[in-house]
Formats: structure tokens, sequence, C-alpha cells
């Protein structure tokens, strides 16, 4: 009974979420910046920074969900294609180009709107909010 | 270890319970955070999302939560539910029996996570149940046959009471009391082999991936199998003392 009330549960809303995603979606807004909250900050120990093999700076980018998991990432003329998937409650969006793998918390889901915050090593204290405004619905 | 219950069990009985199952719990957790940025081993924090998604009018993460939530408690009340309605009957398989529950859901989690995962929302949610259920089983069993005293999931309590035993430990009229002295221990040994579980785990995810689990499932085993060996050690001894003390099999000579 309980499988049963799970797997309806799951199914019924689960394939809606992933299918929200998809779509083409220009990033309109993004903010990169060092957290200051590191406690030891003022005590002379700093933070590593973000290094380019840790993660990607999304810069004016836009980003089309394809069905299967498929990411295309488009800057300018070059096309980068990557691996989505959606992890935990559906709250977090994890994209992989095999090599590197970024994690975004996923602050807002609207048919018209996604709000994404980095979720970086727990050692690099740097924020990164992206916000993508959907221009193509598949 | 599986086979004694509640006082009849001995402080070495419930190290070698709570520090193999301890271990058991840091790796699940470690993995499920790794492979789907879900904890699963604890449901403390799970509590305060569901409140939070609550709020927030995510009704679908809220039953998700719930659901999850949910999976834990019925792996708790299962284990329990065997324990005490089998431990007449025969108590090292009402005792085995959740283990043995515990190493097929973790073992499903690995071979569908190896050959057949596909990234998917679904089957991630679903993976994270059948671990939940999983750490339930097992913290249901082990807290249910050590009365109490071994809880091998999530350290919240334990961290509280390693702490009043250490603060009891700073007044020597404490000091001398074995029974202290011996919860301490049990409790050194569940932090340390859970935190030796997790480290396994975060080494093996880099390398196995979803095999780690592989790795749970024989530690659950060996906890298995270690009274099997001492229930057919003692059973092996009591026959051969039979057959000493009645080299016919039991029948008595009759003179001519």
């Amino acid at each position: 009974m309980f499988v049963v009330i799970s797997f309806f549960v799951f199914s019924s809303f689960n394939r809606s979420m992933e299918d929200t995603f998809l779509g083409s979606w220009e990033e309109s807004y993004w903010e990169y910046k060092e957290a200051d909250r590191f406690l030891l900050k003022g005590w002379g120990i700093h933070t590593k920074s973000l290094s380019p093999d840790q993660v990607r700076v999304h810069k004016g980018e836009t980003w089309v969900f394809k069905p299967g998991g498929q990411l295309e990432i488009l800057a300018g003329n070059i096309t980068n294609r990557l691996r989505w998937s959606l992890k935990g409650r559906g709250n977090i969006l994890e994209i992989s180009d095999g090599t590197t793998t970024e994690h975004f918390d996923i602050k807002k889901l609207a048919d018209d709107q996604i709000e994404l915050q980095l979720i970086s090593d727990i050692q690099v204290k740097e924020e990164a909010k992206l916000i993508f405004t959907q221009t193509n619905k598949i | 270890m599986l086979r004694k219950y509640n006082s009849s069990r001995s402080l070495e009985d419930n190290i070698r319970l709570g520090a193999l199952t301890a271990m058991v719990a840091g790796l699940v957790n470690v993995a499920s955070f790794l492979l789907f940025f879900s904890f699963s081993s604890n449901v403390t924090g799970y509590y305060a999302i569901l409140i939070t998604e609550l709020v927030s009018g995510n009704i679908y993460q809220f039953a998700v939560v719930a659901i999850w939530v949910f999976a834990f408690f019925a792996g708790s009340f299962l284990s329990n539910f065997i324990v005490i309605f089998y431990n007449k009957k025969n108590r090292y398989v009402a005792h085995a029996i959740p283990i043995m529950l515990e190493i097929a859901s973790l073992l499903f989690v690995g071979i569908y996570g190896s050959y057949f995962y596909s990234n998917t929302l679904l089957e991630t949610e679903f993976l994270i149940l059948l671990m939940l259920f999983a750490m339930g089983l097992q913290n249901g069993l082990t807290a249910s046959i050590s009365n109490f005293a071994v809880k091998t999931t999530h350290l919240t309590g334990a961290t509280t009471d390693l702490a009043i035993v250490f603060s009891m430990l700073t007044h020597s009229q404490y000091r001398q009391k074995a029974e202290i002295r011996a919860r301490g221990k049990l409790l050194i040994a569940i932090f340390s082999f859970y935190l030796l579980g997790g480290l396994t785990g975060s080494l093996a995810y880099k390398y196995i991936g979803f095999r780690m689990f592989y790795i749970a499932c024989f530690i659950l085993l060996i906890t298995l199998t270690y009274d099997l060996y001492k229930i057919y050690k003692v059973q092996f001894a009591k026959e051969r003392k039979k057959k000493e003390a009645y080299p016919l099999g039991g029948l008595t000579q009759c003179p001519e």
C-alpha cells in the first residue's frame, strides 16, 4: 500500500517538475561574489577561490534543456553539450560534462523563470546566483 | 551480536553490533549525499524541511519528504514488529530477518544504480526511499534488541549521551562506575565506526560509484554470519558433549 502511494505521488508530480525545465532558457541575471560571511576571514585565514576546473562561470548564456537529460549551453558561437538531472527531492540541479560536475540549489522554479544558486565546495566560500527566463518551451 | 536480547546482552555484544551497523550507516549516509544530494541515515533534518516546504507551498516536495520520513518509520516499525512476534520462536531468525531485508534493500540500490539508473528524479526519489527504509530497519532492530542502548544511524542523541558521559567522568564519584565507562566505550565505538563508514563511502564513491553499497551489504553479512557461526559452534559442542556422555546414542544397555 505504502509503495503504491509513494509510486503514485512520485510519478504523478515529478514528471511535471522535469518537464518545467524543458526548453530554452536565457540567462537574464548573474552574480558572482566572494561570500563575506566566512567566520575566520577576519583572522587572516583566506578561503580558496573558485578555479576553472571546479566550476564554469556562466554569463549571458542560453541553456537548452532537452528530454533524456541532454543540456546544450550556448555562448556566442560555442555550444557545450552536457547532461542534466534533478537530485534530492527535485531541489538540486546537477549538470555535468563528464569531467566537471556542478550542483545548483533551485531557489525558484516557475514556468517562465528559474533561479539557481551554485552549491560549491564547502571550503570555497563564494557565491554564484543565476536567473534564467524562458525563451522557448519544448 | 544478534542472538541475545535486552539484558542478556554483554557490552562486547553491543559494541560489535554498534560498530558494524554504525559503519554501514556512515557509508550509506555519505553515499546518498554524494549520489543524490540527500541524507538517508537520519530524519531530523527532514522534519524541518517538511515544514519549510509546506510553508513555501511546495506541496510535491512536502509529499516526497513526508513519504521519506514514513519510509524510515516503516522500517523501524517492521523491525520491531518482527522482533516481538518471532522472538520466542527463534531469536536469531527474528533478529536476522530485518538485517536480511536491509541487505536486500541496499543490494537493490547498488545493482539498480550500477546497471539501470538513468538519472531521473523518479528513480532518485525511490532509491532514497529504499535507503531510508533500510536505515529505519537497522535502527529499529539495534535499538529494539539492545534495550535502546545501541542506535547507530544518527549521532544527535549519541553526541548528547557522549557529552553527558564525559562530563560525568570529570567527577570522581562517577568515574569509578563501570556502567558509565562501558557506555562511553560503546558510544566511542559507534562514533569511530560511523566516521570510518563515511570515509569508506566517500573514497569508494570516487572509484566504484554505486557498487559501494556492496561493501555495506558485506558488512551486514558479517553481522549475520558471525552469530550463525557461534550458534553452530555451541550446537556442535552440545552434541559432542552428548555423544561423550552417551556413546551408544543414549540407549541403555540391558544386562543379560
